[in-house]
């Protein structure tokens, strides 16, 4: 197979157009290096046997999981409600579908509960499943009246 | 897609196809440029070094290094810093989003890399974006009282923080001058793009503000949301917070239950005494009190917050014993240190320290009462330790033992 995924004949532009990998870049490699060497030498000395290997699989696992699932489907969506809308609700729909994604992400322990603890009132104490409803409203209103504000304006 | 790609590999080549359309049609879109970028990253700069610098506060006012001790006063700061780290933390969570659909195309870039300065220079991100992903998740279940990581939380989220920010100092040293440069101009053209008309320029500015404004709404909505478990004129706007400071027994929020702790039949016995004694002094006398006894020497008061490490707090009028009037008694040495102990087996916070300056201090009390009111067995009845500017899981509760050192 070709090396390249870019349909185009001409070779993709390279996005990172910085090439200035100066003494800054050395410097901060440097310090940088060394911080990040205290950090794994102090997993690898209080965390547990067996559990730096764990460690760093839940860190690579959660840039695979936003990398292949979370941002390829932000795209997709963002782009189908681009095809779905007219264009003066696109800019709004977007941002709103946008936040009550990140609102609905933040809420899920929230929502399931998991935390909850018999015998305990005050863990998690609140009715999330309502109080997400009217945070969606209160976002979804407010791209309502962006919209209505900009079809009045026009 | 004219992909170039053989019949038996067509439709992955479809899908890179496509990806590499998508790609290339973001280079003309204001909301993943440089200078997009650049914004969000110098935010999210910002909002890690809060967080990592009260966390280090945290952890160090937990586990005290022989150059560092607690003040006592600021009573609140610990409130202050504790509040500031979760809550940034969480304002965190859309501004990470943000940043990575907005460089997500560069993540595409092809070739990955140019030359080693290059390679070096990425390899650093999967540190720094999968340890900046595992910060805010593992952050965000613990408030959420939701342990899913198969290691000890503080210890993982502690060490991951070094390594998360060494990796951020490499990205800064790779991407300062480029952010010094999109930063300085106001407009595309003045960068120096050559040839761009203005109506173009005004466009991108108005695409990328707007989209910036919404990334900025995310993060206020999200704290506004939360904050007021720490702030008390936010409380009612609380929707989405994992504790309410105003919810729980008494009226404020449980950590541990007394039936969590094994302690309800213990806590509540008639034998009930204080102890203080002392394993390393040798002209030491131990005392022991009952409550009456404990009554007796005087109730003080005192308002101070009960801060939790998980980011709520509240603050509450307690009465109590000082512990200095209790080390005077029992004719303690003027700078001795003290560890208080509860009735709480096995627990990793059953005990607590206190350096000299904080068991000395007028304030520090073993409390018996809050808002006028008996303590409850779940707030730690008989008596627990309230004292300034000490982390929740150090005001220890279901006092039995007081050390002196």
């Amino acid at each position: 197979m070709s090396p390249s995924p870019a349909p185009d004949p001409t070779p993709a532009k390279q996005l990172d157009v910085d090439d200035e990998h100066g003494a800054g870049f050395w410097i901060g490699l440097a310090i940088g290096g060394a911080v990040m060497a205290y950090g794994v030498r102090g997993v690898f000395m209080e965390l547990g046997p067996g559990n730096p290997f764990r460690l760093a699989t839940w860190v690579v696992g959660l840039d695979l999981v936003h990398d292949l699932l979370l941002a390829p489907m932000v795209v997709v969506v963002g782009f189908l409600l681009a095809r779905v809308l007219p264009r003066s609700m696109r800019g709004p729909a977007r941002a709103a579908a946008a936040l009550s994604g990140i609102v609905v992400l933040f809420s899920i322990p929230l929502l399931t509960a998991w935390g909850r603890r018999a015998g305990n009132s005050s863990t998690l104490p609140l009715d999330y499943a309502r109080n997400v409803w009217i945070v969606l409203a209160v976002i979804w209103a407010g791209a309502a009246v962006t919209v209505a504000v900009r079809m009045v304006r026009r | 897609m004219n992909a170039t790609g053989t019949t038996t590999a067509a439709p992955l080549h479809r899908v890179l196809g496509q990806v590499a359309h998508w790609r290339d049609r973001t280079e003309a879109d204001p909301r993943h440029d440089e200078r997009t970028a650049a914004i969000l990253g110098l935010s999210l700069g910002v909002c890690f070094t809060v967080c990592f610098l009260t966390g280090l506060y945290s952890h160090l006012a937990q586990h005290p290094a022989s150059w560092f001790h607690l003040p006592a006063s600021p009573a609140g700061l610990y409130r202050v810093t504790q509040g500031l780290h979760v809550a940034t933390g969480i304002a965190s969570v859309p501004l990470l989003l943000a940043k990575l659909w907005a460089v997500f195309p560069r993540l595409l870039a092809w070739p990955p890399f140019t030359d080693v300065a290059h390679a070096i220079e990425r390899l650093a991100l999967l540190p720094l974006v999968g340890g900046a992903l595992f910060l805010l998740f593992s952050g965000v279940a613990n408030i959420d009282l939701w342990y899913p990581l198969p290691f000890f939380f503080p210890t993982a989220h502690y060490w991951m923080a070094w390594i998360t920010i060494g990796a951020l100092v490499v990205h800064i040293g790779a991407k300062l001058s480029v952010t010094r440069r999109v930063l300085r101009t106001s407009t595309p053209s003045e960068a120096g793009t050559a040839g761009e008309s203005a109506p173009g320029e005004l466009v991108d500015r108005y695409a990328r503000r707007r989209f910036l404004t919404g990334v900025g709404a995310a993060a206020g909505l999200l704290t506004v949301a939360t904050v007021g478990q720490t702030i008390a004129p936010l409380r009612r706007l609380a929707l989405l917070a994992p504790r309410h400071p105003d919810i729980g027994v008494r009226g404020f929020p449980v950590n541990k239950t007394a039936a969590e702790a094994g302690v309800i039949e213990a806590a509540q016995s008639p034998d009930y005494r204080l102890t203080i004694t002392s394993t390393t002094l040798d002209s030491f006398a131990p005392l022991s009190f009952s409550l009456d006894d404990l009554r007796a020497m005087g109730l003080h008061e005192a308002t101070l917050p009960i801060a939790c490490v998980e980011g709520w707090s509240v603050s509450k009028r307690w009465r109590g014993v000082r512990l200095r009037d209790l080390l005077e008694r029992a004719g303690a040495p003027a700078g001795a240190q003290v560890t208080v102990s509860g009735l709480e087996q096995g627990g990793l916070y059953g005990q607590s320290d206190l350096d000299a300056d904080q068991a000395r201090a007028a304030d520090t009390l073993l409390a018996m009462e809050v808002d006028g009111e008996p303590l409850a067995l779940d707030h730690g009845y008989p008596l627990r330790l309230i004292a300034a500017n000490r982390p929740g899981v150090m005001q220890t509760k279901w006092l039995t033992t007081i050390e002196v050192r």
